[in-house]
């Protein structure tokens, strides 16, 4: 059990050496003599815990004494992948472009609360300049 | 009773790779990446319990793309546009308040 333990903690610590690179390239795609790259950002994200052993600390003594191979254990893990699109390479005969991918969504949702935020203080300094409001 | 307790901690880590070239009509394409990645296990072994716990994350950023071709190579920046313009919009909700704050003080001053 405890050889299980440690290579579950190795494996964890070994999978940031192993998270593939090329995952953030996507595949060629030829359309028309023009080839398409979609290229991403990628995070991976993982987590674990395991256990084994006597419920309580009141665990009577010749409970304690047993053998580690007849308690019983569990253990949980999860991890998560996301990938955001960053930019689309396209190859031609002429030459390689990178063109941008904008969230545009992310964006109008920031332009917003930025422009809440301006209103607030526009709204503030008119009022500190020309006098409180009665 | 016989006790281990270990535990280590990553530091942040972020260094470039190159991936597996990408060969497209006659020109080589090598992707630049950043990687970022952080992770923490830790264990403890006693005489009736044994545990352990980790965590860890992996970011891959591309960065560039090296074009090689018979003319040469050629190091091609990949920004994320997104970013830049969210962090325009952070440096100006910073820096619209203090203008107006100048423009209070310069009104009052008159």
């Amino acid at each position: 059990m405890e050889a299980k333990v440690q290579n579950l903690l190795d494996a964890l610590a070994d999978l940031r050496d192993t998270a593939n690179v090329d995952a953030v390239f996507g595949e060629p795609t030829t359309v028309e003599g023009r080839t398409v790259i979609p290229v991403a950002r990628v995070t991976y994200g993982f987590g674990m815990g395991i256990g084994r052993g006597t419920l309580s600390a009141e665990a009577d003594a010749e409970e304690a004494a047993q053998d580690v191979a007849e308690k019983e254990g569990s253990g949980a893990g999860g991890g998560v992948v996301t990938a955001h699109p960053l930019a689309v390479i396209e190859v031609t005969p002429e030459g390689t472009w990178v063109k941008p991918v904008i969230d545009e969504q992310k964006l109008a949702l920031a332009a917003g609360l930025l422009g809440a935020w301006v209103v607030v203080w526009l709204a503030r300094t008119l009022v500190r300049i020309f006098g409180q409001p009665r | 009773m016989d006790k281990k307790e270990g535990r280590l901690r990553g530091p942040m880590a972020s260094h470039l790779v190159e991936g597996q070239p990408i060969r497209v009509g006659g020109r080589e394409l090598v992707p630049v990446v950043r990687v970022t990645a952080r992770g923490q296990r830790r264990a403890h072994v006693g005489t009736n319990e044994l545990t352990g716990q980790g965590w860890g994350f992996v970011r891959l950023r591309p960065v560039a793309i090296l074009e090689r071709s018979a003319s040469g190579e050629r190091h091609i920046p990949i920004q994320d546009r997104t970013v830049q313009a969210l962090g325009g919009f952070l440096l100006a909700a910073f820096v619209i308040p203090l203008l107006l704050g100048v423009a209070v003080r310069l009104a009052r001053g008159r």
